[in-house]
């Protein structure tokens, strides 16, 4: 069982693992050949379903197990994880790998950092790694001394620093039996689909929401409040609160409802023509006004301010609203260099 | 009688701040011992792993006199000391009191004087704090201390022959990278390398595994240290947290720290001196030679020799008493060698004399732990979207612990009653207050009210208002 991978893209990782730490303590992770993905399913409140290109975040990527597709299930504490990529911002290199010490498997991420003590304008060169771990045994073994012929950097200067900063963060590796069972949650096609405003407005704005029913709902129940989030298919998103005192809303106009792709539906465009979104479209009358025409769902605010937390790796997103029952947000990374067309993609649903 | 007394400016006051706010890490109490010299502020754990003391000899003061009273039939020792509840000090000696920013403030500090009152004929003695501000206000504390004897660290320099120097702001990075929930650290040297390694020591499985904190370790360059002369492979451990204590106050002082060891489970001590102020930290240290290697198979407890015993030991007897010495024994006062469990130290066992001072000190709980965690820096308050690219807005806020206040903001149409309300600049450069910041500041509004006579604000300016009624 082996994975190792040198990540490339240290900020967008650790803003994502920041994103999903704020949502449960354990994620599950799978690796494998064709892709990362990353699983947090707590006792109540939203899950999360992402699924990352490999090459989104690492520049190599060595994966062997003797599952299908060298396929490594593992439980990983998210927040750990994610503190240690944040030890990574600006860092020369780091690279993340699976290890075992004392018998404790880990996730050992090392990072080299460059300082430099003076303006000097000496570049760096990124370190390369040409060892090979010993092949024998199950694990990579980590024998932590120093590695000299990774740590020994080609573009040193006098005045450069070079510190070498080893994370471990204890893991627990999962069999296939344990996680055959877990599978995404199936819900009905969406009334309405609609690309959100950037998430920032709406945290800042959901926010001082909640913090005024807590305000005015003082005393009477310890229950969380809730936001009522509502939407049509003519781009129009309600965010409103109500309490016995007041009532708010706040409405964006002017946002994009994404266009069905027939390819995607199993009866194609005559899929898209019942697709229940289409039937909402129709509902709201030729200025999207009517009331039938809008999805509404009540979700609790303080879950919901910790799934805006995705706001952090700036996305752009979709929220499907199925009336009444659900609401799932598809957070689309942003796109790498390439410009693939494979899409990293996190999910989030708040099932009602 | 003993005569005290010492003026500082405003620099000297944010120095003392600091310093207490250190010393608070470490214990409740802090002793203050006088001599002709200096004058020594310093705290020992409850533990007794750690002493810090702060000397301030006499070019740290505006002003310093101190005599030690008419000679006695039997030779006084010529020093005075006492022992006093840091939380005392530490509201005297408040944070920002000393602040450039604050001194066009009307009541900003000019000096602060310390009086020490103990006459033969007044039954009570004081000592008394005297802080004169701007426009002729003065503050007065008066406290009460209970005369102590005061235990010192003793710190064989010569035979510590391991040493380094550093920059605090290396050692500050290489702290920031350790776990939050760490308790041990590790360092070592070896191949041109300095590694630093924090970890926990206590053994967790199964599901807890995860909840076990990162094991972080530091590599530093030996060039990245200005004086280096430290034995190959020799391990010292000591305890994060203090690290860390020292560290934050060394790097608010910009300063070279120097660390002195001989070996593990021998004391080692941290320096620093800047301004007439110099601070040691004696620290007892654990030889882990264990860790962080991941040995195969059985580890069983290394053999950790006890600190006074002749080196010539068999190692029989060595494994035998595998615990570590961590406390009293490098302590002067306490010369008592006794094996102390390395993981949990005990109040360490001292000589009769001492009983009664680590009786009290263990009375008392322990609660200088601090464990404030700055809030997100958006302004909780605010309805604009932030500008800025920080991460932590992301964050959820606690929607209980800070309450949504809603308040009139009349600091901008109000320029003339400066001191009647908090400040524009304070609330946008401490929005990320802990709770503690703004208890501060509020007990400074409540402060600056009682000084200066109360008065009721126009609700509108008289030129608004002319025209109507005249």
């Amino acid at each position: 069982m082996r994975f190792k991978g040198q990540i490339k893209n240290v900020n967008l990782f650790a803003k994502f693992c920041a994103s999903l730490a704020s949502l449960g303590q354990i994620a599950w992770c799978r690796l494998n050949d064709d892709d990362v993905q990353f699983t947090i399913i707590p006792d109540k409140g939203s899950q999360v379903w992402s699924v990352l290109k490999p090459e989104t975040v690492f520049e190599t990527y060595i994966l062997q197990s003797a599952s299908p597709k060298n396929t490594i299930n593992l439980e990983v504490p998210i927040q750990a994880l994610s503190r240690a990529l944040k030890s990574a911002y600006g860092s020369t290199s780091a690279q993340i790998r699976l290890t075992k010490k004392d018998n404790v498997p880990m996730l050992s991420l090392t990072i080299v950092t460059n300082t430099f003590s003076s303006g000097n304008n000496l570049v760096a060169a990124p370190t390369t790694t040409t060892r090979i771990g010993a092949e024998s045994g199950e694990f990579d073994f980590n024998d932590d001394v120093p590695d000299v012929s990774f740590i020994g950097g080609h573009g040193g200067g006098p005045r450069e620093r070079e510190t070498v900063i080893t994370q471990d963060i204890p893991v627990k590796v999962l069999s296939m039996e344990v996680v055959e069972r877990i599978h995404q949650p199936r819900t009905q096609e969406p009334d309405v689909n609609i690309y959100l405003p950037p998430l920032a407005q709406i945290k800042t704005i959901s926010d001082r929401f909640t913090r005024v029913a807590v305000a005015t709902t003082k005393g009477s129940s310890a229950t969380s409040p809730r936001l009522e989030l509502s939407a049509n298919m003519h781009g129009s998103l309600k965010i409103s609160v109500k309490t016995d005192a007041l009532n708010i809303t706040s409405r964006w106009t002017g946002l994009i409802n994404p266009e069905l792709d027939p390819a995607h539906l199993p009866d194609g465009s005559q899929g898209v023509r019942e697709h229940p979104s289409t039937i909402m479209k129709e509902l709201g009358g030729p200025n999207g006004e009517n009331e039938a025409g809008w999805s509404k769902v009540r979700i609790d605010a303080k879950d919901w301010s910790r799934v805006l937390s995705v706001g952090r790796v700036s996305a752009k997103v979709i929220a499907c609203f199925i009336n009444e029952s659900g609401l799932i947000l598809y957070v689309y990374l942003p796109n790498d260099d390439n410009g693939s067309e494979d899409e990293s993609c996190l999910t989030v649903s708040s099932t009602l | 009688m003993p005569t005290l007394l010492f003026i500082v400016g405003p620099p000297g006051a944010a120095s003392i701040h600091d310093l207490l706010t250190c010393l608070a890490k470490f214990d409740e109490d802090v002793s203050l011992e006088a001599t002709p010299q200096f004058l020594r502020i310093s705290s020992l754990n409850i533990s007794k792993t750690t002493h810090a003391a702060f000397t301030l000899n006499s070019s740290f003061f505006d002003r310093y006199h101190f005599s030690p009273g008419p000679a006695q039939p039997q030779p006084q020792p010529k020093i005075w000391t006492c022992k006093i509840q840091n939380r005392a000090l530490l509201a005297i000696f408040r944070r920002r009191l000393g602040d450039q920013r604050d001194r066009d403030r009307d009541t900003g500090l000019e000096t602060c004087e310390c009086e020490l009152q103990a006459n033969a004929d007044q039954a009570e003695c004081r000592l008394i704090f005297r802080l004169n501000c701007r426009q002729g206000v003065v503050k007065t504390y008066r406290l009460f201390y209970e005369s102590a004897e005061i235990l010192h660290a003793a710190f064989d320099r010569v035979g510590s022959t391991n040493y380094w120097s550093v920059s605090s702001r290396t050692l500050r990075d290489v702290v920031e990278y350790f776990g939050p929930k760490t308790d041990q650290l590790d360092w070592y040297f070896q191949n041109g390398k300095v590694t630093f390694t924090s970890y926990t020591e206590k053994i967790q499985s199964g599901k807890e595994i995860l909840k076990q904190p990162m094991h972080t370790s530091v590599a530093l360059e030996r060039k990245d240290f200005d004086d280096f002369n430290v034995q190959e492979g020799l391990h010292i451990g000591t305890m994060v947290k203090d690290f860390r204590a020292i560290v934050a106050h060394a790097e608010a002082m910009r300063v070279q720290v120097t660390a002195r060891y001989s070996r593990g489970n021998r004391p080692m001590q941290i320096t620093y001196e800047e301004n007439g102020l110099l601070a040691e930290f004696t620290l007892m240290t654990r030889g882990t030679t264990n860790l962080p290697i991941p040995s195969s198979g059985s580890r069983g407890t290394p053999a950790r020799d006890l600190s006074m015993r002749p080196v010539s030991r068999p190692p029989e007897s060595q494994t035998a008493t595998a615990t570590a010495t961590v406390a009293a024994d490098s302590f002067a006062t306490a010369a008592r060698p006794s094996a102390t469990d390395a993981s949990m130290p005990p109040p360490a066992r001292t000589s009769m004399r001492h009983g009664e001072s680590a009786a009290s000190t263990l009375a008392k709980p322990n609660s200088t732990e601090s464990t404030l965690a700055p809030a997100g820096s958006m302004n909780p308050n605010s309805l604009f979207i932030p500008a800025d690219d920080d991460d932590l807005q992301w964050d959820a806020p606690n929607f209980e612990e800070e309450p949504d206040i809603v308040t009139w903001d009349n600091t901008a149409d109000d320029g003339s009653a400066l001191s009647s309300t908090r400040r524009v600049r304070d609330s946008a450069l401490h929005s990320w207050a802990s709770m503690q910041e703004q208890e501060r500041r509020a007990s400074r509004v409540a402060r600056t009210e009682m000084e200066i006579p109360h008065e009721i604000a126009p609700t509108q300016r008289l030129s608004q208002v002319r025209g109507i009624f005249d």
